[in-house]
């Protein structure tokens, strides 16, 4: 059992079985600090092995004692998907935002537990860049500002960004994934299974491209450079994934 | 078969480690040996880059650690080279991702199917160091002749245990040595106490290379591929000699801040 | 498209928005302090190697000559180096830890500078770990020193572990440090995406070989820029003089005729408020032919 704290919340790596046997450690570990997480939302990973609804209610339970909401889950397959759907854990794409605590973090919990993602704004002509995870209600999400290495964005709807994704930073969309710049890093659209998702980018340059199952790495740069130049919508098509050039 | 693993790691930043693992790597591979190279530098991570391997990636050292997916899965081979593997870090992660058991499962896992394990070592002595040598049987390192450098491998070899540590004196300027300006290969070895490995030029081609992704040792025309597969052959336990330097010595500063660190 | 005049719209709920959108004097006005507090600036970079401590000993003896009163800080407990590159090696007694920990004032661990009365610096601990060091006391050092110092320079270490985040946290400011080459412009990024929100980022480009760029096996530094986006505040070509400069202990610019601490100086002034454009560098023996970009700093 794990605990990190990311931007927008806490992750709980919830791997071991029987799950009931997380729920002693997790209390040890809160009691310690009891005041610290209210507020905080919690998404936990539960991985693949089964485990009975009543352990994962029981972590629930223990979360809501700290003033801690769990709304989503992370499942590799469906065994731990319909548990988390039982306990009306929302399914939140692999790639969920993880990124590393900052000092930020420590001083204002609380002030993450709406989960809204925060919008940049403007500084000295350069986007400010923040880490985040889908907050309107359809699961949509915006991002404005530069997506860095190493930062990662999900969406249970589409995602949006008004800004560059450089190289080493991983996009996650169940629905569309538009970059409103260069995307350079790695977008998975139609994470949970849709054929018919797409990826937008003024500049599709990613390091790899994902959509519903199928991957693909982008040719080398030097066969790229023309097309690049105009924005471009990736797509599956017979099964394969193609880069068309975006319709003036 | 059990594979040897070795951890290359230096203490100071920028000294060319990953260059050494994905060129020391590949001249192993073209010797013939199966080998994997693994990126312990979590949410840093290079080894890819420098290999020209990122775009493949699907798993990486983490989810293998924390049970999301099997070694093999994990691994990229190498189109271009034979026996070449890659067993890569993940990025939006950091060193807290993954302990030191769970390196060193991994690389006991991994060292039932291949001869060779290299492990590319974050800078630094912390949390990622003492992951990346946890699982390793014996130490390379790599470093530059110039004072920092060597500080601060004379610090790790304080933290590297019993473990067999050989050296790697990388970016060496000949005409630097003559004139006086900078250390020569035999001092190095004496301050550190520890056999050469190898000694390795500075070359411009270097940073060239690295930049696309491909190992110098992949085209044998390059200068400095014949520098690696012989350390490579030396790793094996080959009697290569090493390049001849002629040094004047050192002048009084560097020598007294050396031993008398 | 149809022929609109610019009217201004009727926003049913003029509501105050974020930040950006209010007016200065809507802003409680602060509190003045009692004592003008310094800057605190680290050197960041990610990657090891790319001269983030020659890049502090410099800018800091750059500050100290235009008269500004200056400490260094060696973040990298366990590994530091800032000691040397400055030659003050043989006169370090005390650390950063002991006066942490309580056990000297801040007073004997500070080093002084051999040639410059107005730059201190504050050495790491050889032989201790970054956990050893909590991030509270840091911060408080800090703000201790920014009392005294008109500039604090924080040396970082390599890395995004806990000696990382030890230097960042008493610093307002910070440049980032990178080569052009993609591994270092890749951990700088990463960097970038870590540090707190408030803190202000400029970015110096190091090891710059002007004659590789234009052969095309080197990223230009308009490539570099390209992915980090940040407010570039200097260009720093390669040599190597900085090598032996080092290795005596002696910061570059110090160095008759150096380009590279040429650089550097230019790269303090910048930071002091001066707008100086970024020169094209050509190959030793020719002039400068400037490019169009003129840097705006902020207020020093």
């Amino acid at each position: 059992m794990q605990i990190k704290g990311t931007k927008s919340g806490l992750l709980l790596h919830l791997y071991e079985r029987p799950l009931i046997t997380a729920v002693a450690e997790l209390r040890r570990r809160l009691d310690a600090t009891p005041e610290f997480y209210k507020g905080s939302r919690a998404v936990l990973m539960l991985g693949s092995a089964e485990a009975e609804p009543a352990e994962l209610a029981a972590i629930v339970a223990t979360l809501e004692q700290f003033g801690i909401v769990a709304d989503g889950a992370v499942c590799e397959g469906d065994v731990t998907a319909s548990l988390a759907r039982s306990a009306g854990l929302r399914l939140v794409a692999a790639s969920v935002a993880a990124a590393p605590r900052s000092k930020d973090d420590r001083t204002d919990p609380s002030g993450r537990a709406s989960g809204r993602v925060k919008s940049a704004s403007i500084r000295s002509g350069h986007s400010e860049d923040t880490h985040g995870e889908s907050a309107a209600a359809d699961g949509n999400a915006y991002h404005k500002g530069t997506v860095r290495s190493g930062q990662s964005l999900a969406a249970a709807g589409n995602l949006v960004i008004v800004g560059d994704v450089n190289a080493g930073a991983e996009l996650t969309a169940v629905g569309d994934i538009v970059v409103w710049g260069s995307l350079r890093g790695v977008a998975h659209a139609g994470a949970q299974g849709d054929d018919l998702a797409s990826v937008y980018a003024l500049r599709l340059e990613p390091t790899q491209l994902r959509i519903s199952r199928c991957i693909a790495s982008a040719p080398p740069p030097d066969k790229r450079r023309a097309r690049a130049a105009t924005p471009e919508i990736a797509k599956i098509r017979d099964g394969k994934i193609v880069i068309v050039a975006a319709e003036a | 078969m059990t594979g040897k693993s070795y951890v290359v790691t230096s203490g100071k930043g920028g000294v060319g480690k990953t260059t050494t693992t994905a060129n020391v790597g590949c001249a192993l591979a073209t010797l013939g040996k199966q080998v994997v190279l693994i990126d312990a530098d979590i949410g840093l991570r290079n080894l890819d880059l420098v290999l020209g391997l990122e775009k493949r990636i699907v798993f990486d050292v983490v989810d293998v650690a924390e049970g999301r997916c099997q070694p093999r899965q994990a691994l990229i081979r190498d189109k271009r080279l034979e026996g070449l593997y890659l067993l890569p870090a993940s990025q939006t992660k950091d060193k807290e991702s993954i302990g030191e058991d769970q390196m060193r499962d991994v690389v006991n896992k991994l060292s039932r199917e291949f001869d060779v394990i290299l492990i590319d070592c974050p800078a630094g002595i912390e949390h990622g160091f003492r992951n990346a040598i946890a699982g390793a049987d014996e130490a390379i390192i790599v470093t530059t002749p110039e004072v920092s450098a060597i500080r601060d491998a004379d610090r790790i070899l304080g933290m590297l245990g019993t473990r067999r540590t050989q050296l790697i004196v990388n970016r060496v300027r000949t005409e630097m040595v003559k004139t006086g300006d900078m250390l020569g290969v035999d001092d190095v070895a004496e301050i550190l106490g520890r056999d050469v490995l190898g000694v390795v030029p500075d070359d411009e081609e270097i940073i060239d290379t690295t930049n696309r992704g491909e190992p110098v040792v992949l085209d044998p025309s390059r200068r400095l591929s014949k520098t690696y597969i012989a350390i490579a052959r030396r790793l094996m336990g080959e009697n290569v000699p090493l390049p001849s330097f002629e040094d004047d010595g050192i002048f009084g500063r560097l020598r007294r801040l050396m031993i008398g660190t | 498209m149809p022929d609109v005049e610019n009217e201004r719209l009727e926003i049913p709920h003029a509501a105050a928005g974020p930040a950006e959108s209010q007016s200065p004097e809507a802003a409680p006005p602060s509190p003045k302090p009692a004592v003008k507090l310094g800057r605190s600036i680290v050197m960041t970079s990610g990657k090891g190697g790319v001269g983030k401590t020659t890049t502090t000993a410099n800018i800091g003896t750059a500050l100290a000559d235009a008269g500004r009163s200056v400490v260094v800080v060696d973040a990298d407990v366990g590994l530091r180096n800032l000691d040397v590159v400055l030659g003050l090696e043989n006169r370090v007694s005390k650390h950063l830890l002991d006066v942490i920990e309580g056990k000297c004032s801040l007073d004997e661990a500070l080093v002084r500078d051999r040639v410059r009365r107005n730059l201190h610096l504050l050495p790491a601990a050889q032989n201790r770990e970054k956990d050893d060091v909590p991030e509270e006391k840091m911060a408080e050092l800090i703000a201790q020193l920014r009392e005294r110092y008109d500039f604090v320079l924080i040396d970082c270490p390599a890395g995004i572990e806990q000696g990382f985040r030890n230097a960042v946290i008493g610093a307002q400011e910070a440049v980032v440090v990178t080569t052009p080459e993609v591994s270092a412009v890749r951990d700088a990024d990463r960097i970038v995406g870590l540090l707190p929100q408030a803190i202000v980022i400029k970015l110096v480009v190091n090891r710059v070989r002007p004659a590789m760029v234009r052969k095309g096996t080197m990223m230009s530094v308009a490539d570099v820029n390209a992915i980090l986006r940040l407010d570039l505040i200097g260009v720093v070509p390669d040599e190597r003089e900085i090598i032996i400069a080092t290795n005596r202990g002696t910061p570059v610019i110090d160095i008759e005729g150096s380009e590279t601490g040429a650089a550097f100086r230019r790269i303090a002034r910048r930071l002091l408020g001066e707008e100086i454009p970024i020169p094209a560098f050509e190959d030793k023996g020719n002039f400068f032919s400037r490019i169009m970009t003129t840097l705006g700093v902020g207020r020093s």
